[in-house]
């Protein structure tokens, strides 16, 4: 494949988006994930890393907090529909997930004091499930945000098929979170201002679709692939989404784009690479619970 | 072991994004890792740069996630149909 030189070194002009160049360090060895050892005194590169980890730290505990408030904020509505799915969100965050099924939610909402009819009929209205697959994806989108740490601090892990089938699984829950959301969105006023919706949601529901009917065996470009086009088509559906959203879903719209175009670059690393035989194999094996 | 071109890599971004965008991206991470835009990487090397766009591109998802959930408020409470649904 004429993409990949095993020998010659290529030239272009650099692209920074406006910002200062760094002087290119000399190449001299692959690039090893840094980090500082234990009792040894910290560099100001080793400084620099711990400041971003602590801002990631705090970013993320930011991002936790932001949605116990929204739950918190929805769970004190007067609006009835509104009210039952904060209360839903709060015990998918309170339980870190634990709560496993609809049932467990219905016996939950009835302890909160919600009436049975009323509980039943949002159930009818798939209120319930699509607030509990809102919570579970936004907590797999931060799972998968872990992972994508864990890939930068050891990039091999995108070598490895346990990792990358978790990877998958994150990324599948958080795309079923959208798609509920979207489902949400749909039953509002708001949807008026999107004309194909029915549509789009029927494109992320046939993305989620694929994502749990790949064929034992699948191999590894085909897991990769599958991440990358779903976050791609998603990415793409959130955009079109924006005016139901106040233009917030831009920013989702934005990430998936990044994931999508990183996934592509780990399938092109890989497929030129000679170290994948088997692992997308043992990758779908652990996501099927095979191994 | 054969090297993986910044080319190679460009053109494979530039498939989801337009050309400028993904440059943008394939550059800064260079930048971040010290690595010279003017060269080939080993696989590992090419794995880590894909890492980090991964890594960034999966904060913004998340909190993009979070961000959108108010809008998700503000529509329902503007209006919900609670007809039965047939799906679920």
């Amino acid at each position: 494949m004429s993409a990949v030189d095993a020998t010659g070194r290529r030239t272009g002009q650099l692209n920074t988006g406006n910002l200062n160049r760094t002087p290119p360090r000399p190449q001299t060895q692959s690039t090893p994930p840094a980090r500082p050892a234990d009792n040894a005194p910290q560099t100001r590169v080793e400084r620099r890393q711990q400041e971003r980890a602590d801002a990631r730290a705090a970013a993320k505990s930011g991002i936790e907090g932001m949605l116990g408030h929204v739950a918190s904020e929805m769970a004190s509505s007067d609006n009835a529909v509104v009210k039952s799915t904060g209360e839903v969100l709060q015990m998918v965050l309170d339980s870190k997930a634990q709560v496993g099924n609809l049932q467990d939610i219905q016996q939950l909402l009835k302890d909160k004091g919600i009436e049975p009819a009323k509980i039943e009929e949002l159930s009818k209205a798939g209120v319930i499930s699509r607030a509990f697959n809102v919570a579970q994806g936004a907590i797999a989108a931060t799972r998968f945000a872990d992972l994508a740490q864990e890939a930068v601090a050891d990039p091999s892990k995108l070598k490895d098929g346990q990792f990358l089938g978790d990877l998958m699984s994150q990324m599948g829950k958080t795309t079923e979170g959208v798609l509920s959301a979207m489902e949400l969105i749909s039953k509002t006023p708001f949807a008026a201002k999107i004309p194909g919706i029915a549509g789009l949601i029927g494109g992320v529901a046939g993305i989620v679709s694929d994502i749990g009917s790949m064929k034992d065996g699948a191999s590894a470009s085909e897991i990769v692939s599958l991440i990358g086009n779903t976050a791609g088509t998603l990415s793409n559906a959130m955009t079109v989404l924006a005016p139901a959203t106040g233009g917030t879903s831009l920013a989702v719209a934005a990430g998936l784009k990044g994931i999508s175009l990183a996934m592509d670059g780990v399938g092109f690393v890989l497929n030129n690479s000679e170290k994948i035989t088997e692992w997308g194999k043992n990758a779908w094996n652990w996501i099927t619970g095979k191994s | 072991m054969a090297k993986i071109t910044y080319d190679a890599l460009l053109e494979q971004f530039a498939k989801r994004s337009s050309k400028e965008e993904a440059q943008k991206v394939l550059n800064l991470s260079l930048m971040r890792l010290g690595l010279s835009p003017q060269g080939s990487y080993t696989p590992d090397e090419a794995l880590q740069i894909n890492a980090l766009i991964l890594a960034d591109a999966a904060e913004e998802m998340l909190q993009g996630y979070m961000g959108m959930l108010p809008s998700l408020k503000t529509a329902m409470e503007a209006g919900f149909d609670l007809s039965p649904d047939e799906k679920k």
